[in-house]
């Protein structure tokens, strides 16, 4: 692989060289290909000036214009999970304005104000709005409201409230009379609920123009975020409890900046403050297997989920211009972090033993500094250099915590294996170098070297480093191609290797974290657009990279990745537009473990591999014909995905361990069939017709309804949340108005 | 304070230094039209926008319908030399039968059409541009943009919309953005690649992220409750996101890179049930609660830190 991606790149510079003898050919001026391909598409922007453009039956049903509404009925129906269908939007049936946008400006210019309106009433509705005086301030805001349907399959006995969740107490009772598989008595009284969870985001904004060289900002977002997620509340190593997790946050954000500028200075200040609040930090929930608590096991369990936290970061950033187009870019920045939220007691058992808190809160904090420095210059003719140094330096302030013991599931009390809680701090030195000829016009050749430095409190590694080599050629500019390709090696090694710290914590001394591990990195990719005439364009990439792991003799081995694309848009004169894209992706992951207990820890014949790949197909056409008639027009497209992942288990020739039973591949292929009519009744009124059709099919072993058939499983009490295929129809009638 | 900060220090003094001209109380002036050729612009040499639109009445007139054309605003092209802010000054070009001497930027190289349109947009978001990866790998603005005949309504782009922008050249991201099973809201119309990238180039951030100065800060923006610290951590999470999560789409469950356990066995092959092979005998006939439904984290699910005592397996 090694000496192939080389002469690979070679062979592309060649091309790219080849492209570079075309262009200096002395071929007649033309638009890039970029702005060909903009001519060729319909409309310019009316995104300012609210011009009557209802009245100009010359323009296209399907630009956008600043006063316009539409009004109608959608109707949706779906066949299979109607969850997964509606993801991350509301498609329910019903009225629909949607499309509305309004802007108005005084004749003079002096101020603009715009209004959208997106799904109304609906759980995925949007709105904005902003004014504006010209030259002086802008003020804006959003409001958004982001859905998220996880399914319609989903039922538990819990009581859907916010912290403690509850069982029947006769039934919790009767199971802990009996054996654990009557957990079937809690079918009955366990009625199906839709698992949703909702994010509304308020944001407001102000910029001021005080001078023409300063600038003032000030933004304040706030987030709600509540709903149910699926969330897993076991009490034994054998038992799996799964409730509806409820949750209620709110996040808010200020940043307050000054920016100065001038023809060779940039300089800025900010402040931003981030206020995480979790509103139900807590979960208490019943156990399903006992109602009361016991030396063996709770009848109920406690955990803390993510605490309230918060964030200040002051921060400074700025550039300078010198001679030979050279620029200093340089910005610094310190934060403080912080979570100081109370310490919940070891357990809510109440029959074991009370372990006394080290403290009463976590005062957990953590100081962040950044700082970086970037220089570019082209000091002469046909040359840049660009030189950059990052340090990034993440300081764990939290003090140490004496845990020796520990309650597990609320079940019993175990010895730390570590004493308390680690320490994880890190640190990060990036220095980088470029030099980029462009000589060969259109073409510029770039070499440039890259040193990562990083630092760790508490990791098997104290420190890695890693030497990067970057050498990629791009061709921009010719009348009929551009060209981008690029090739990066690089070679990543640990030091200070700490094996004792795996030991510790029982793992397998000779197992490597591959996010530290020693790594070498092989990678390619290129993009050619070629633009031969004003009514075709076409283009193709490819990519191909692996990553090894040397001396991670258990853990990840190796990664790679393979894609393909090809694509072709063309422009008739008589107004037909279309085109389409094809996309092959390939990834494979190999790791290497050991099946083993005490006893056998270092015997290598327990060792066995997992070799993960998926293959991803996706093609895409579109349609965009010339009008029919005088006034109808129609926009077709079609979108494929078909994702396969499959996962091969291999162990030792010779080993104990048993031939494993292979997993079944899973897969996923997602059409979209969208058909967009419409027709123009008047010059302020036109009929609007589209049709989504989306049929999904899946396959995931893990959340196949063949394997989760319910929500009592073995030794188990789940939510039911499955993977299901759909096939979708939903159509939006409705009118126009343009004004 | 250690040399390096310092020296950060420093740097931001002499640029404040050199920025300070841009503090003093002086009235403000008018923008300085960028030189589009070598000698700077003569009075009399400007032929005026009222001439250019004689010829190019199109492109006069799609100027007065965007933010070049707002002339109350100092800043702008339209408050300047209109079209002669940014092709230079024209009366040559007028007088020359063969209509050259005026700058026409599908000719010109990315590096003077940049040069131009930085002499104004060199603030905001637009600051990183020097040295950022798109400058680098020798794209100019109008690979993006178009001042006279954009497509989309928003930013000026030369595409429909921006994820098709993007396409062009990330295929690879925007491809994983679609993907079924865990994507962020990209398609649905909530996200776009410029939610979480800067593609001017960021000052502060690796990979043109737009905020924050790592990986993980992006991410806390929209994912505030990751940010901790934990009293337990989990010395992946805190590092980078990206170790367990791919943040354009996948195909496994909560956009993990790969599906659970496999991702959790790649690090953690202590004695016991970590180390188990859980194949389809885990499913079809133990249907073990490690391989169904959320896999390692029907019991490990405070994955992303614990703040309990007792959560040093990020059980409680």
């Amino acid at each position: 692989m090694r000496s192939f991606l080389p002469a690979v790149f070679v062979c592309w510079v060649c091309a790219a060289i080849a492209i570079a003898a075309q262009a200096q050919s002395g071929q007649p001026a033309d638009s890039t290909p970029q702005t060909a391909a903009a001519a060729a598409q319909a409309a310019p922007d009316a995104s300012q000036t609210p011009a009557p453009v209802g009245l100009d039956t010359s323009r296209s049903l399907f630009d956008q214009t600043w006063r316009q509404v539409q009004v109608g009925g959608r109707f949706t129906s779906v066949d299979g999970d109607p969850g997964r269908f509606q993801r991350y939007q509301d498609m329910r049936d019903g009225v629909l304005l949607t499309d509305f946008r309004y802007a108005n400006h005084d004749v003079g210019g002096n101020w603009l104000y715009r209004l959208t309106a997106d799904n109304v009433g609906y759980r995925d509705q949007r709105y904005s709005g902003s004014y504006q005086r010209t030259g002086r301030f802008v003020i804006s805001g959003i409001w958004d409201e982001i859905p998220q349907f996880y399914s319609v399959d989903t039922m538990t006995p819990y009581t859907l409230t916010a912290s403690p969740l509850r069982l029947d107490d006769a039934t919790q009772q009767l199971i802990q009379n009996g054996s654990p598989e009557k957990l079937n008595a809690y079918v009955p009284i366990a009625p199906q609920f839709d698992l949703r969870e909702r994010r509304d985001i308020g944001t407001f904004n102000v910029l001021a123009t005080p001078t023409p060289q300063m600038d003032v900002n000030a933004a304040f977002t706030t987030t709600r975020h509540r709903g149910e997620l699926p969330w897993g509340g076991s009490f034994g190593f054998s038992n799996d409890v799964e409730v509806p997790l409820p949750y209620d946050s709110r996040t808010n954000d200020l940043t307050v900046g000054t920016e100065w500028t001038n023809r060779k200075s940039m300089l800025r200040v900010a402040y931003d403050g981030s206020w995480f609040n979790n509103l139900d930090p807590v979960l208490v929930w019943d156990s399903p297997l006992r109602l009361t608590d016991s030396t063996s096991a709770p009848g109920s369990g406690r955990m803390t989920l993510w605490p309230t936290n918060s964030a200040q970061t002051i921060s400074g950033a700025g550039y300078t211009k010198f001679p030979h187009r050279t620029q200093l870019t340089g910005s610094i920045s310190y934060g403080f972090w912080n979570n100081d939220q109370p310490l919940q007691p070891f357990t809510i058992n109440s029959a074991l033993p009370q372990i006394a808190l080290p403290r009463t809160t976590a005062e957990a904090s953590a100081h962040v500094f950044s700082a970086n420095a970037n220089l570019v210059s082209h000091p002469v003719p046909d040359w840049e250099f660009t030189a950059r140094i990052r340090e990034y330096h993440y300081n764990n302030n939290t003090p140490a915590t004496a845990i020796s013991s520990y309650v597990s599931y609320d079940t019993s009390v175990n010895t730390s294996l570590t004493g308390g809680p680690e320490l994880y701090a890190h640190s990060r030195t990036n220095v980088e170098g470029d030099a980029t000829w462009t000589g060969l016009k259109p073409v510029a050749l770039t070499a440039g070297f890259s040193r990562n430095d990083a630092g760790y409190d508490a990791r098997i590694f104290q420190s890695t480093g890693e030497n990067v080599l970057r050498l990629s050629a791009d061709a921009v500019g010719t009348q009929w191609m551009t060209f981008h390709g690029k090739y990066e090696y690089g070679s990543r090694s640990g030091s200070d290797l700490d094996e004792a710290l795996l030991v510790e914590i029982g793992e397998q001394p000779s197992m490597r974290h591959y996010d530290l591990a020693n790594r070498t990195r092989n990678q390619f990719t290129a993009i050619v657009d070629m633009v031969p005439n004003d009514q075709w364009a076409f283009s193709v990439s490819g990519g191909t990279g692996k990553d090894s792991y040397p001396g991670s003799s258990l853990g990840l081995q190796e990664t790679t990745f393979r894609t393909f694309s090809a694509g072709a848009d063309f422009h008739l004169p008589n107004g037909f537009g279309g085109g389409g894209t094809y996309n092959i992706e390939r990834y494979g992951g190999l790791q290497q473990s050991r099946s083993a207990d005490s006893s056998t820890f270092d015997d290598p014949l327990r060792n066995w591999t997992a070799d993960t790949a998926e293959t991803v197909h996706y093609f895409s056409l579109y349609a965009a014909p010339p009008r029919i008639g005088r006034n109808t027009e129609a926009r077709v497209s079609y979108d494929f995905s078909h994702a396969e992942g499959s996962y091969l288990y291999t162990v030792a020739q010779g080993g104990p361990l048993p031939a494993p039973s292979q997993l079944p591949n899973v897969f996923n292929k997602l059409q979209q069939l969208h058909v967009d009519v419409r027709h123009r009744l008047s010059s302020r009124l036109a009929a609007s017709v589209s049709y989504l059709y989306e049929p999904f099919h899946i396959y995931d072993f893990a959340f196949d309804p063949t394997v989760v058939n319910g929500i009592v499983q073995p030794s188990s009490l789940v939510l039911g949340y499955v993977y299901r295929p759909y096939s979708a129809h939903s159509a939006q009638i409705g009118l126009r108005y343009l004004w | 304070m250690n040399r390096f900060s310092l020296a950060a220090l420093c740097l931001l003094g002499v640029i404040s230094a050199r920025a300070a001209g841009a503090v003093s109380p002086a009235a403000p002036a008018a923008p300085q039209p960028p030189p589009a050729q070598a000698a700077a612009p003569v009075p009399g040499a400007y032929a005026g926008a009222d001439t250019c639109v004689v010829c190019h009445e199109s492109e006069g007139n799609s100027l007065k319908s965007t933010p070049h054309g707002e002339g109350k605003n100092p800043r702008t092209p339209a408050a300047a030399h209109g079209c002669e802010s940014c092709h230079g000054p024209g009366q040559a070009h007028v007088d020359d039968d063969a209509k050259g001497h005026i700058v026409k930027f599908a000719q010109t190289t990315p590096a003077a059409t940049n040069e131009t349109c930085l002499g104004c947009h060199n603030r905001g978001v637009h600051a990183g541009w020097e040295g950022s990866t798109h400058e680098r790998r020798n794209l100019s603005c109008i690979t993006c943009h178009s001042v006279h005949n954009p497509t989309a309504t928003a930013h000026q782009l030369v595409k429909a919309t921006e994820t098709q922008l993007c396409a062009t050249c990330h295929r690879l991201q925007v491809a994983k953005t679609e993907r079924a099973v865990a994507h962020m809201p990209v398609r649905e119309g909530k996200m776009s690649c410029s939610s979480c990238h800067n593609p001017h180039g960021s000052i502060t951030n690796v990979k043109a992220l737009k905020v924050g100065t790592s990986v993980n800060e992006t991410c806390y923006k929209c994912h505030a409750e990751m940010r901790g610290p934990t009293l337990w951590e989990h010395a992946p999470v805190r590092e980078n996101c990206t170790t367990c999560h791919d943040p354009h789409g996948s195909s496994n469950d909560r956009m993990l890179a790969v599906r659970m356990p496999m991702l959790c066995q790649r690090c953690h092959i202590a004695t016991k049930h970590p180390a188990s092979i859980y194949d389809n005998n885990a499913i079809t006939v133990n249907k073990s609660n490690r391989m169904f439904g959320r896999s390692c984290m029907n019991c490990h699910q405070n994955i992303h830190g614990s703040n309990h005592p007792s959560g040093q397996f990020f059980m409680r």
